[in-house]
This record gives structure tokens, C-alpha cells and sequence, in this order.
């Protein structure tokens, strides 16, 4: 996992502030891999809160304190919820291979 | 007649100024034309005709240019002509004297308004619930950038 213990632990923070104390979040992609360098950061974030304007509203606080916190980064997110429809494949991916912050 | 700093100031601000305007009036206008479906949701997004789409795509064209005109143009613009030494500041730093000065009411309510821009600029493919979600903030978001660029004019002496 190629992230700072701050960055973890500010990622996961705001991620319950944001998404519910019961909120997961996992890391993958290229900064979940040890042997490689630099990327975006590829946030999976699980959560029993539902609703999608409400899923969309916890997402823009959650980006953006990150980012008053830690500075300006790259940071992607999907989130999996309860009534989310839509299932790429990606959401699979992320689970499968991500790393719970 | 020769021009100091400080007119070459004023000439930027006011041209980002009229730039914003200009964004804001069209997107307004897209909003009204949206009128008639918002909120959106999933199912509404999925069933609209071209026309409609039409209207959308330019809500979404200038609320990310106006966003974008804002935050680096006109906010640098207006901090030059209130003489605030802050040209070489991260943007972190731009916004919170902005914020001191009362032009921004929060901002991680900015932040925000960033964020829904750059939703529209890249991110994985989402459904059409998540894609109505992002287009009801946008214009929320909208109204609350008419706000925050009426105070910048008030500030600047617009």
C-alpha cells in the first residue's frame, strides 16, 4: 500500500464522517500495489447509507475535506450502496483486490 | 498616458468579471430551460428527448467553465486588486483569505462546487441515478456561484 499513515487515516476518518460510522473504505489500483509508483488514489468506499442524491452529497464532503486536509490530490471514488443499480465491473474489481484503509 | 500595475490590475479583474457573467447567463438560462424536469432521477434522465439533453449538456459546459473562470481567473484577479500578496500562494491559501474577506461563505462549500466540476471531467461511468444526482447538485450549485460572484463584484467595486 503506497500511502502515508496520515493519508490513511484521514481517508478513513472522513470517509465515516461522510459515509456512516459503518462505512468501509478500500484502496486499490495502482497505489494498492507496492511495485509501482505514483497514480491516482482509487478509493472503494462501502456503505448501508442510501439514496442517491444523498450518496453523491456524502461524496463531495468527503472529496473535499479530504482535500482541505491532505492538500490537493487525485482521488477517485466509487461508492457501493444498497439501492445503487448500475454494477460495473469495476466495483467487483476494486473488491476484490482492495486493501481496507 | 502611461499605465501602472495597478490599471493593468483593475483591466484583468474586470475582464474575468465579464467573463463569469457571461457563463453565468448562459448557465441560468440552461436552467430555466431545465425547468420542467427538475429534481431529476434516473428514470426522468433515461426517458428525456434531445432537445432536453441539449439543455443539460450546456448546464453542464458552463457550470464548468464558470467554476473554472472563478477559481483561476477571477479570484486570483480580485485578490491582486485588493492588494493581497498571494500570487505565489497554493489555492488552499487563496480561498481562505477569500473566506476572511467574506467573498466565500465556506470554503468547503467550494470545495464542493470544485468537486461537481470535476465529476463532469472525468471519474468511472456511473448510472443514470447517479448521473441525476450529479446534475441536481450542479444546479444548486449554480445559484450558489451567482452568489458568491455577486460578492466578488461587490468587493472588486464592480
Amino acid at each position: 500500500m503506497r500511502i502515508t499513515e496520515t493519508e490513511r487515516r484521514v481517508l478513513r476518518d472522513e470517509a465515516q464522517k461522510a459515509f456512516g460510522a459503518d462505512s468501509k473504505v478500500f484502496l486499490f489500483g495502482s497505489r494498492a500495489d507496492d511495485a509501482r509508483r505514483g497514480g491516482d488514489i482509487d478509493l472503494l468506499v462501502e456503505t448501508g447509507k442510501t439514496g442517491h442524491d444523498a450518496i453523491f452529497e456524502a461524496q463531495l464532503r468527503f472529496l473535499a475535506r479530504v482535500k482541505l486536509a491532505l492538500g490537493e490530490r487525485k482521488i477517485d471514488v466509487l461508492v457501493d450502496y444498497p439501492d445503487r443499480k448500475d454494477r460495473p465491473n469495476i466495483l467487483r474489481l476494486a473488491r476484490s483486490q482492495g486493501v481496507q484503509l | 498616458m502611461i499605465s501602472t500595475n495597478s490599471d493593468v490590475d483593475a483591466l484583468r479583474f474586470s475582464d474575468a468579471w465579464q467573463e463569469c457573467c457571461t457563463h453565468l447567463v448562459h448557465a441560468k438560462y440552461a436552467l430555466k430551460s431545465m425547468d420542467a424536469f427538475l429534481p431529476l432521477d434516473g428514470q426522468k434522465l433515461s426517458s428525456l428527448d434531445l432537445e432536453s439533453i441539449q439543455d443539460i449538456d450546456q448546464l453542464v459546459y458552463r457550470y464548468s467553465k464558470l467554476q473554472d473562470s472563478m477559481g483561476s481567473k477571477l479570484f486570483p484577479a480580485l485578490l491582486k486588486v485588493l492588494m493581497e500578496p498571494l500570487e505565489e500562494s497554493p489555492m488552499l491559501d487563496k480561498l481562505n483569505k477569500l473566506e476572511k474577506l467574506g467573498v466565500l461563505p465556506s470554503v468547503q462549500r467550494w470545495q464542493k462546487i470544485r468537486e461537481i466540476r470535476n465529476k463532469f471531467a472525468h471519474d468511472y461511468p456511473e448510472g443514470d441515478e447517479m448521473k441525476a444526482a450529479v446534475l441536481n447538485a450542479a444546479c444548486s450549485g449554480i445559484e450558489e456561484m451567482a452568489e458568491v460572484l455577486a460578492r466578488v463584484g461587490k468587493a472588486g467595486g464592480v
